[in-house]
């Protein structure tokens, strides 16, 4: 009877402890974007948050070709990842924003992926007490159209990979980081695979924009950086994108058309046999690489040590 | 007279020691520190014995080539500027453990650009 009434008062005093607990108030920027960028207030809905379609276990990107909005309305283009941000000069496929700050509040508004005006989500941090705080005792300002962009891309910049066994093998001079297959790989990314042309940089993406032949003006018909300069030359341009992670950001391509790397090689060795008539493709793609089987192999060993530990 | 002669062996000690000074050495761990209103960036550099260099921007390897380094004069290929493109710097030593890199002549303009007139510290080695 003693040990009932001792389990009885343990048991109530976890639920009033439960039932009056306040979530801590976030300590950085980075924290309370971190908050936001899970939380599904941010869209119409309620159901919809960033992290739905820049989810974590996959380098925060998506599985699908292209993800799923607010009344599972589908977006035009593949998810890129939201990780190894914080060197980048523009950002979505087409590079229609220069900054962190201006990308992170676009996916909010648009109607097939969040659906909520800006100004909207605004209102609600600021009437809900937990934001309100948070943000008064970080920004000293309520929330704000600026403040949410900076905790959002406060957050993103933390989303760093610098651990990958590729910068362990060449850091540390660790030999045993990689394996045999993966150094070939890299020896033909810099060589007769050509990948190091365009794939360059700490994030292997430069920051140019690139036509690798996905434009055709019938099946394949998103003109992409060319929507935004208006320029013809940039017809079937896009941002080139980061290798790091990308073995964990399947399917790949702006469109989400190809499902596996070995494909996305396959399509490099000889894009014609898949894409028999691309308009403005560039220059560098014009010959097959005529890559062996075995080398297709050693270049995807290499793209698999470019994740992070976390992945 | 004594004062000359005191003088005269300073000036002949300090122009020996100047002959028998050991050449700058460019083996090891050389790092730019660039602090901005986003944050902090760290390019390292890293020229070992055998002649090839490594960086690292915030600890993410991006850049692999071979290099040559006599009377202080710089010779770097990689594979971003292409191997047969090849960049000459004048590595102007302001300490021991801190340099200068001037453009001598590279007609690869992103290697020049992250390398003419960019300062490095020596890292110390790690015991």
């Amino acid at each position: 009877m003693k040990k009932t009434g001792v389990i009885l008062l343990i048991g109530v005093g976890w639920m009033i402890a439960a039932f009056t607990h306040e979530t801590p108030l976030p300590g950085s920027t980075a924290a309370l974007g971190r908050k936001l960028f899970f939380d599904p207030i941010l869209s119409r809905t309620y159901t919809i948050s960033c992290a739905s379609c820049h989810q974590p276990a996959h380098a925060f990107a998506d599985t699908s070709a292209v993800s799923t909005g607010i009344f599972n309305r589908k977006g035009k283009r593949n998810t890129p990842s939201a990780m190894n941000t914080r060197l980048q000069v523009s950002f979505f496929w087409d590079g229609r924003a220069s900054t962190l700050e201006e990308q992170a509040l676009i996916p909010i508004a648009n109607p097939d992926e969040m659906g909520l005006p800006v100004d909207e989500a605004v209102a609600r941090l600021q009437k809900n007490k937990y934001y309100r705080t948070a943000f008064k005792q970080l920004f000293h300002e309520n929330p704000s159209r600026e403040n949410l962009a900076k905790a959002l891309a406060g957050f993103e910049r933390t989303l760093e990979t610098n651990d990958t066994p590729f910068d362990d093998w060449r850091l540390h001079e660790n030999e045993a980081a990689v394996s045999a297959a993966a150094k070939r790989g890299f020896a033909l990314f810099n060589g007769k695979a050509e990948c190091i042309k365009c794939h360059f940089g700490p994030d292997f993406n430069n920051v140019e924009f690139r036509s690798i032949g996905l434009f055709d003006g019938k099946q394949l018909n998103d003109s992409g950086r060319a929507a935004i300069t208006h320029r013809a030359t940039d017809l079937g341009k896009f941002k080139i994108g980061s290798l790091r992670n990308i073995a964990q950001t399947a399917p790949y391509m702006h469109n989400g058309m190809f499902k596996t790397l070995a494909e996305v090689i396959d399509y490099y060795n000889d894009p014609d046999k898949v894409v028999p008539h691309s308009i403005n493709r560039d220059t560098l793609l014009q010959k097959p690489l005529s890559l062996t089987n075995r080398e297709k192999q050693d270049l995807e060993a290499f793209l698999r040590t470019l994740s992070g530990k976390e992945m | 007279m004594k004062k000359m002669l005191i003088g005269s062996v300073l000036a002949l000690a300090a122009g020996l020691y100047a002959f028998t000074e050991a050449p700058h050495t460019l083996q090891g761990r050389w790092e730019n520190v660039t602090s901005t209103k986003d944050g902090t960036y760290r390019f390292l550099a890293v020229f070992r014995a055998d002649d090839t260099y490594d960086g690292f921007m915030n600890g993410k390897a991006f850049l692999t080539g071979k290099y040559h380094f006599q009377n202080d004069t710089l010779t770097l290929s990689d594979h971003i500027c292409q191997e047969g493109y090849t960049g000459t710097y004048f590595v102007q030593f302001v300490t021991p453990d801190s340099l200068v890199f001037r453009l001598i002549n590279d007609t690869c303009s992103i290697r020049r650009e992250g390398t003419d007139g960019v300062t490095f510290k020596r890292l110390p080695v790690k015991p």
